[in-house]
Formats: C-alpha cells, sequence, structure tokens
C-alpha cells in the first residue's frame, strides 16, 4: 500500500490524468485507479469527492449531471483547458522525478559519491 | 424479512443527510457511486443484501472523515480577520440600522426621543452638581487658602473683630493683619469688609448702582491670594497706589461706555459714596460659583467697620491644624481683647473650597450651598438615568421581537451569535453618535432657564471644555452601549430554532423575568419620586402658609434714607395715598444675627439664645405684634420699653418656677459675663411686656428669645417700615422713589416687600420643589410612553392570541383584565420598594425643620393609585384597539 503523504501527494495528477483519456465520474475513477495500479492505490469516496468539488472550484475540471437510460443519473467530470495546462505541468514534474528514480536505480548513474 | 434496495437505500440516505456538511448535492453523487457499487458486486453474484452491506463499508468507511474533508473544500477561501469582516459588514449594519428606524417612524421617534430627553437631564444635573462643588477652585492653589473664623457664644463668625471693634484705628488694623502673616507657614494674609448696601459711583454725569463693594486696607496681601486676572492696569500699582480702585469688567461697561479700551480708564477719577479714587485696573469679572462677589475693589486705609473676612495662603507643604494652633497661641498679639473674653471660643481656619458648603457660619457673604440638596439632585439624576436605560432596553427588547426572523436567517446563513450581538451593539453606537449633537444642543437650550430657576449661572462647560465633550461623548457612548447589551444578549443567545417558532417573546415561559424586573425597577422609581415629590409640595405649603406671627401682606421696608431725613422723610410718606401707617425698626425677616447671652435678675441659668429688635412703637404696631392672648401692651408709651416673647418668659417661668404673669417689672440681665466698670456684670433691662411669639427665622428654626427694645424714637437703625394697601402696590412704590430722588441723598433707596422676604426664607425648599416635580412629571412622562409604547408592541404580537380569545366568546372586559393583571403585583411591589425609600429619604429631610409635616401613608397610596390607574388606562385602551380588529382576519394571518 502507498504511504497516505504519497496518495495525497499523487492524487491531483491522477485524476488529471485520468480525466485527460476523457470524461468520467467519480466510482470510474476510483476502480481505474486501482485497476491501472494493480490494487496499490485504493481510494476512497471521501478523499475524492471533496478532492474532485475543490478542483472544480479552481477552475481544472467542470462537472454535469447525465440522465442515463435506466432513469439513474451520474454526475461527469471532464478537463477544461487550465485543467489541461496543469496537467501538462504535473506530467513534466512527476516526468523528472521518475527518471531521476530511473538512474539511480539503474546502476550506471554518474555521483560524485564520498 | 425479505431485503427490498430501495429501502436500505432511502434507509441509508436519511441517515447521511443529517450529518453536517453534506449537501444534498454531495449526497446524490454519494448515492449513485453507492449503486455503481452494488451493481458491480451483484454483477459479481454477490446476493443484494450482502452487496449493500459491502458497498456501504467500502463508500463511507469513515462518514465523519467526509464531512471534514467536505467542510475544508467548502472553507477553502481564505480566512478573514475579525476587523476586517466587521468593516466589511459595516455598511451591512447601517444599512439594517436604518431600515429598521425608517419602518417603524414612531415607535422609533419616542425610543430615541426618550433617550435624547433622558440624556439631557442628566447632562444639567450633572453641570449643576459640578457648578455647585467647585466653588471657589478657579482661585490658583486654592486648596492652600483658608478664611479665619471666630467661635463666640455658641456661634461660628465668618469674620474677626478688631480689636477695638469700630473705634479701631487703621494701625491697629494693619497690625492685626500683619501679626497674622508672620505666623509660622503664613505666605500671605488679606483682610477686606465688603459692603453690600448699593452704593452709587459716578463718573463725571453718569451714575450707576454698585450693589457689593469690597474695600481692603491690605492690598498686597489680597492679590496675593485670589490672583484676580488683570485686564488693564498692573497689580503692582493697585498695591502701590493710595486710593487705587479695581474695577471689574462688567461694572467698567457699564460706567464707561464710551470706551472700549479699559487701559483708557487707568488714571481716571470715579467717586464712590462721594469720595474719589482712581482706576487702576480692570478686573475680570469672578465667575459664579464663587463665594465672593463685588463689582469693585477699592483700596483704604482703615476698613469702617467693626470687624474683617480674613484669609490666609499658606506655604506649600504647611499643615493647617499647625498654623491653626499658632493662630491661638498668639491670639494675645492678634485680637488682644478676645484673650480675657470669656465668650470666646478659639480661631479656626476654613478651607476656602468649603466655604459654599458650610452652612452654620455667621455673617456669611452668600447663601451657603444645601449639600443635602446636592445629594438630591443626584439621586433624582441617577433615577432620570435609570429609567432612560430600562425604558430604552424594554423597548429595544419589543421592537426587536420582530426582527426574530431577520436573525434566524442571518444565523442560517453562517452568522454566529457574536456577530449579531456586534450588530445591536453597532446600532447602540450609531445612535449615540445621532443623538449626541441633539443632546448637548438641549442642554445648551434648557441650561439658562433651569440656571435661573435655581438662582445661579451654570456655564455650559460641554461647548466650553474639550475634556468635558469628550467625557460627555463617552458617557453617552457608554449609556448607548448599556442600553444595548440587554436587547443585544436577548436576540443573539436564542437558539436558531427557538427564532423561527411563533414569537417565543412574548411566549409566558420566559424563564428569566429581566424585563418584569425592570419593569418594577421602574415602577419602584416612579412611585418613589411621585411619593417624595407630594410630600416635598407639602411641606414647602406648610412652611409658606404657616403664620409667622406678624403683618406680612402689604409691607415694605424703605432703607438708606440718610438718618437726619427719616422724620420729615415719614411725615411725607403719611401724605401718599395708600400708605396707611410708617415706623422705624429691624427689618423681621433675617438670616440668623449675633445672641446676646441673658438671665433674670437673681436665677441662675445663663441662656445664651437671644436676639434683639430694635424699633420705634409705630413698627411695633406696623407689624401688627401683639401681646400674649392678644393682648394690649401698651396704654401709655414710656420714653423707652422692653419686650420680651412669650418663648423666653415659658423658658424662665420654667427654670426659676414663677408664673408668666409676674414676670412683668422684673429685671433681665443682657451679657451677665459681661464686667463694668463699677464692678457689677451685665446690663440689666426692666421687663414691660410679653408679646406673642413671631417666627423671626425660617420654620425651620424653632422660636428661641426674642427682645424688643421700644422707643419713641429710634437712632439704632435707620430702616422704615411701611404698611399699605396692597391694591395700589405700584402707586405707592412710585410716590416712595419720587420723594427719596427729592432727598437728593448720596446713596440709592432700597425697596423690600416682606412678603418676597418671607418667600427667599425657603428658596432651597423651592428648589427642591421645582426638582422633584418638574423632574417627576418628566420620569413619569417617560415611563408612561416607553410602557405605551412597549404594550403596544406587545398587544402587537399578541394580535392573533386576542383574535382567538375574541373567538372563543373573551369580552373586551377580559382581554385588558388579562393584559393588566401582571401590572397590579409589579405596581405593589414597586409602591413597596418606591414607598420605602421615598419615606427614608423624606424623612431624613424633614428632621431638620422644627415645623414639619406628619408623614401619613396616603403619598406613597395615591402615588401608587397613580400610576396603577393611569398604567390600566394606557393597557386598556391599547389593548381595547387591538381587540378592535376583526378576528377573522387576524387569525387568517401567518404573522
Amino acid at each position: 500500500m502507498a504511504s497516505k503523504t504519497l496518495v495525497a501527494a499523487s492524487s491531483k495528477p491522477m485524476v488529471l490524468s485520468i480525466l485527460s483519456h476523457g470524461k468520467s465520474y467519480g466510482y470510474q475513477i476510483i476502480k481505474n485507479v486501482e485497476s491501472i495500479t494493480g490494487g496499490e492505490l485504493e481510494w476512497t469516496d471521501a478523499m475524492l469527492y471533496p478532492l474532485l468539488h475543490r478542483m472544480e472550484k479552481e477552475g481544472l475540471i467542470s462537472s454535469e449531471w447525465v440522465v442515463l437510460e435506466n432513469g439513474r443519473k451520474r454526475k461527469y467530470y471532464s478537463l477544461t483547458p487550465e485543467g489541461k495546462k496543469v496537467r501538462a505541468e504535473e506530467q513534466q514534474q512527476w516526468a523528472r522525478v521518475n527518471q531521476a528514480f530511473t538512474q539511480l536505480w539503474s546502476g550506471n548513474a554518474k555521483l560524485e559519491i564520498g | 424479512m425479505k431485503f427490498n434496495l430501495e429501502v436500505a437505500v432511502t434507509e441509508w440516505r436519511r441517515k447521511m443527510r443529517s450529518r453536517p456538511g453534506i449537501e444534498p448535492g454531495h449526497l446524490l453523487e454519494i448515492e449513485e457511486n453507492l449503486r455503481d457499487r452494488i451493481d458491480d458486486y451483484v454483477g459479481q453474484g454477490m446476493p443484494e443484501k450482502e452487496a449493500f452491506d459491502k458497498a456501504v463499508g467500502k463508500t463511507l468507511a469513515d462518514p465523519d472523515e467526509l464531512s471534514d474533508e467536505f467542510f475544508l473544500a467548502g472553507r477553502a477561501r481564505q480566512k478573514i480577520s475579525r476587523q476586517a469582516q466587521f468593516i466589511a459588514m459595516a455598511p451591512n449594519y447601517m444599512k439594517l440600522v436604518l431600515r429598521n428606524f425608517i419602518r417603524r417612524p414612531v415607535f422609533t421617534a419616542i425610543h430615541v426621543l426618550g433617550l435624547i430627553v433622558g440624556l439631557s437631564c442628566t447632562g444639567i444635573i450633572g453641570l449643576y452638581l459640578h457648578h455647585e462643588l467647585t466653588y471657589d477652585r478657579f482661585i490658583e492653589s486654592a486648596d492652600r487658602i483658608y478664611r479665619l473664623g471666630m467661635n463666640f457664644r455658641d456661634q461660628q463668625y465668618s469674620l474677626l473683630p478688631f480689636d477695638h471693634y469700630m473705634e479701631s484705628s487703621a494701625r491697629e488694623q494693619s497690625a492685626q493683619a500683619e501679626a497674622i502673616a508672620n505666623l509660622p507657614g503664613v505666605e500671605a494674609a488679606g483682610q477686606f469688609y465688603m459692603d453690600t448696601d448699593p452704593v452709587y459711583l459716578r463718573n463725571n454725569d453718569r451714575r450707576i448702582t454698585s450693589e457689593a463693594s469690597l474695600y481692603t486696607n491690605t492690598p498686597s496681601g489680597f492679590h496675593n491670594i485670589f490672583q484676580l486676572d488683570f485686564l488693564a492696569g498692573a497689580p503692582e500699582n493697585f498695591v502701590r497706589e493710595r486710593e487705587a480702585v479695581l474695577l471689574t469688567d462688567r461694572i467698567a461697561d457699564q460706567l464707561f461706555q464710551e470706551v472700549d479700551d479699559y487701559s483708557e480708564l487707568i488714571g481716571r477719577a470715579i467717586l464712590i459714596r462721594e469720595r474719589a479714587f482712581v482706576v487702576q485696573g480692570v478686573v475680570r469679572d469672578l465667575p459664579d460659583n464663587s463665594h465672593l462677589s463685588f463689582d469693585l475693589v477699592a483700596r483704604v486705609d482703615r476698613l469702617e467697620t467693626w470687624g474683617a473676612r480674613t484669609y490666609v495662603k499658606l506655604t506649600e507643604g504647611t499643615e493647617m491644624s499647625n498654623t491653626e494652633r499658632a493662630l491661638n497661641d498668639q491670639i494675645g498679639a492678634i485680637i488682644p481683647s478676645l484673650e480675657r473674653d470669656e465668650l470666646f471660643g478659639g480661631l479656626y481656619m476654613l478651607p476656602l473650597t468649603s466655604i459654599h458648603l458650610t452652612d452654620d457660619q455667621l455673617y456669611e457673604l452668600r447663601t451657603a450651598g444645601n449639600t443635602r440638596l446636592l445629594w438630591a439632585f443626584g439621586l433624582v439624576g441617577l433615577v432620570v438615568l435609570l429609567v432612560t436605560l430600562t425604558n430604552y432596553a424594554n423597548l429595544a427588547v419589543a421592537m426587536n421581537a420582530h426582527r426574530d426572523r431577520e436573525i434566524g436567517m442571518r444565523k442560517v446563513l453562517g452568522a454566529r451569535s457574536r456577530q449579531i450581538s456586534v450588530q445591536f451593539l453597532f446600532e447602540s453606537l450609531v445612535l449615540a453618535v445621532l443623538i449626541f449633537p441633539l443632546v448637548l444642543l438641549i442642554i445648551d437650550l434648557i441650561l439658562p432657564s433651569f440656571g435661573n430657576i435655581l438662582g445661579v449661572d451654570i456655564q455650559n462647560l460641554f461647548f466650553q471644555q474639550w475634556s468635558f465633550a469628550l467625557l460627555a461623548l463617552t458617557i453617552t457612548f457608554m449609556i448607548c452601549l448599556l442600553a444595548g447589551i440587554y436587547p443585544a444578549w436577548f436576540l443573539s443567545s436564542k437558539p436558531i430554532g427557538k427564532l423561527f417558532s411563533k414569537s417565543s417573546f412574548i411566549s409566558p415561559d420566559t424563564s428569566f423575568p429581566v424585563r418584569k424586573v425592570l419593569i418594577a425597577v421602574q415602577l419602584a422609581m416612579l412611585i418613589g419620586l411621585i411619593s417624595t415629590t407630594i410630600l416635598v409640595h407639602s411641606q414647602l405649603e406648610h412652611l409658606q402658609n404657616g403664620d409667622p406671627g406678624f403683618q406680612a401682606e402689604g409691607v415694605m421696608y424703605v432703607s438708606n434714607v440718610p438718618l437726619d431725613d427719616i422724620p420729615a422723610f415719614r411725615s411725607a410718606l403719611a401724605t401718599v395715598p395708600g400708605i396707611e401707617k410708617t415706623g422705624v425698626g429691624n427689618p423681621l425677616v433675617n438670616e440668623p444675627f449675633n445672641q446676646l447671652t441673658w438671665k433674670i435678675e437673681g436665677g441662675n441659668t445663663i441662656f445664651n439664645d437671644s436676639y434683639t429688635l430694635y424699633m420705634d412703637y409705630d413698627a411695633l404696631e406696623t407689624y401688627g405684634i401683639t401681646g400674649v392672648r392678644d393682648s394690649v401692651l401698651f396704654t401709655d408709651y414710656p420714653e423707652n420699653a422692653f419686650l420680651i416673647n412669650q418663648s423666653a418668659a415659658e423658658k424662665i417661668s420654667r427654670t426659676e418656677d414663677v408664673p408668666m404673669e409676674d414676670l412683668v417689672g422684673r429685671t433681665l440681665i443682657m451679657e451677665p459675663e459681661f464686667e463694668r466698670e463699677d464692678g457689677s456684670f451685665g446690663v440689666p433691662v426692666t421687663i414691660d411686656g410679653i408679646f406673642r411669639d413671631i417666627h423671626l427665622f425660617s420654620f425651620r428654626y424653632s422660636v428661641e428669645s426674642y427682645f424688643i427694645q421700644l422707643s419713641k424714637t429710634q437712632t439704632w437703625v435707620s430702616n422704615i417700615v411701611v404698611r399699605y394697601d396692597p391694591r395700589s402696590t405700584g402707586e405707592v412704590m412710585a410716590a416712595v422713589e419720587e420723594l427719596y430722588e427729592r432727598l437728593d441723598a448720596e446713596e440709592p433707596v432700597l425697596i423690600e416687600f416682606q412678603e418676597e422676604l418671607l418667600r427667599e426664607r425657603y428658596s432651597s425648599e423651592e428648589s427642591l420643589q421645582f426638582l422633584t416635580r418638574s423632574l417627576s412629571i418628566l420620569t413619569v412622562a417617560l415611563a408612561l410612553i416607553g410602557l405605551l409604547a412597549f404594550t403596544a408592541f406587545l398587544t402587537g404580537l399578541k394580535q392573533k392570541e386576542i383574535g382567538i380569545r375574541k373567538v372563543l366568546g373573551a369580552g373586551y372586559s377580559d382581554l385588558v383584565r388579562r393584559f393588566t393583571s401582571e401590572y397590579f403585583v409589579l405596581t405593589g411591589i414597586g409602591m413597596l420598594a418606591g414607598g420605602l425609600a421615598s419615606f427614608y429619604l423624606v424623612g431624613e429631610w424633614l428632621g431638620e425643620y422644627a415645623y414639619r409635616i406628619d408623614i401619613t401613608p396616603w403619598p406613597f397610596l395615591g402615588a401608587g393609585l397613580l400610576v396603577l390607574v393611569m398604567i390600566i388606562l394606557m393597557v386598556g385602551l391599547v389593548t381595547l384597539h387591538a381587540s378592535r380588529r376583526n378576528p377573522a382576519e387576524v387569525i387568517r394571518s401567518d404573522q
């Protein structure tokens, strides 16, 4: 299981990245996170929904209620232009971190030690 | 029981809704999430119940965490500081204030008017008290200045005699002042004599009258002590030049109307009592709160009097008692004749600042203030303030009862009770700022007439000194805050739910009856004030209507006629139509003067309470003084005769055990301590008759021993007593003035009326009557209007109740009885508390009077009944008005 801080830090870029593939709704997002991490990250509703609302308030995502054929309603979220920009920035940052770890762990990193 | 998914979800939703922080929109989203999950689990082959339970557990592992997270998400904005919040809200508060003012103009007007009137009253009373309590404090180093007094017989003299009384030389007089100035710790000593007979001042052809001329033989000491404010001229010249005179600016303006620049007056000559003086200065007139008041200060070498007002200024740090001891130790050097005098009881020093409120000094310069009256003023001021406060608080709660829903809405929208309080206190402050100028203006308008009635010139310090204006503003703020605290607390502390339930304010179950206590306190104060007013009024009537024992109506005194001209002047008066009789003698209305000791010859008891009057037989007849039981005193008229009053006669007959009738012909010894040159003691006189008691002084004092020294031609006194027909007062007065002009006398005439003088005896009582009467009327009006508005408001809120009661068959009288019933109890409590307070205070006051009314329960019962009747009338009228409305309409509406 990922640590709480990591979950907290990664939740926002994670949501942005999922939504960059197209609009989605809360439960679907939770399921996608679970499946893409192989069950490593398990999000709760208590965490996700307030996060979605906060991001909406910040203008990163927008939402719409959609009525399904069976009469049920579902709230879909999608990225705003602002959200896309932030996602790109987040991607660069995480990519850099990822690159750093990949090099460090590859064994041929050139470090000045000692 | 079969599991029903829909029922379970509905139940879950209901539970979730009660959690704070979760809004309906959030909940719907989460519910959809739950349903998706259940669908997934059921799709995996799980039974519905199990799927539901698992989904609920997964969806919301910790509901509290969810609501907390939502709360944080909702408050993502920056926190605002409280001050900033208040400033941001201020325009809103202001809008609310104005809206509430405009919506109910009449009630608001009454509300605010009450506060304005109450505060103005308090302000005026405050100014008056300040005026009375700061007498003579304007003089520099007033706390180091003392006036010397003398204990003699049983009286305290406000002046010191000279060694040889009237016959003292200029040198002896100044030696006395010098001896005092040389005492240890004395920085300066000054003597003066105040001439309060009207005198003419002359500048060439212009002639004006001065009512108070001060003569001093010690100009240096006088100036050092009193530090007069010179507008022109120099103190050094006044001290140095002989025949110097200082004029006050007021008298200088009258005497030299054509001169604008006071410095031009220096060196000009004027005549006082036909004697020439040179103006050496113009000084600023002393303020009204000074025991000294003069038109001019003249410098002379010798004071033409038997004793002088003597003042000392001590050096800094000197103990008064040390100087006082030195004063008495060296009495032989200061006033040698007193050292051997048995009647002399020592000298004392009276602080300058306590002179005004010390009321037992003989020959005082100005009628002393009355401490008790000041207490009364302070107390009444407090009552007015309390009534104003309670009125304001009561009305504020009643008027704001309508705002239950406004407050409810604001609380729902997130206002804390602190913010609601702030709103109400803010309204109070806005009010304070708005009414403050009005209060000051009213004070300024009323103050002059208020001062006139009390005979003082009170300065409106609020307009003159910043510190006073600031103080007044602070007090206004505090009063408004104080008045706003109760409504603020009352309305902000209620839980939201109650604010929306039907008129929680009027429901009878309010456990803490603050409102009732306030009303009871108010009623107590009203009843206390009214009963005090009644009692003060009856006592004053009692005093004024009491028979003084001599003729008062149609008697006037003509003074200042030169002694030589008196016989001719009287014959001229006799020819004036309307004048019935004239005589010569002491005026019968007077402040206490010096008493003499006496005893009956052969008796052992020495009395020290006698006042002796001098007059001729005509004056005796003019006054209508008769013998005991209206007996005729004289059949023939000897050259001289001596009469004693009934009280003195009774004293002798009691101590010596002689019947009163046998006293005529016996000898009385006046001043038995006084040793004559032939070795005998005292002055013997033969009693020629006993006269019926007269009240020489106010009814405050009991009758003491009065003697009348009669003679055919009176040479001791120069007051002409005139009895005339009261219907022709104007003509008589004009004729007297004309006759006096013809005398071409050196000094102006002084005409006084006996009835007026009698009234002046009771000026302090009249002040008290004026105070209690005007303020009780005002307070009653304030309280009643407040109560009226309050009741109108209450019944307005109770419209529906009244309507329902009417539908159920209640008549007007039932309704009126129902709404007035609580006032019976409250009035009863008020009567008890207010009555007791009034009984105690008035009792204390009456204790000072030798002649006084008895306190009966009637004034208290009357006051209580009066208040009750007024309340019932008022509440009844308001209820009646409210119950006139058609119940069908009232009940239909929802408010």
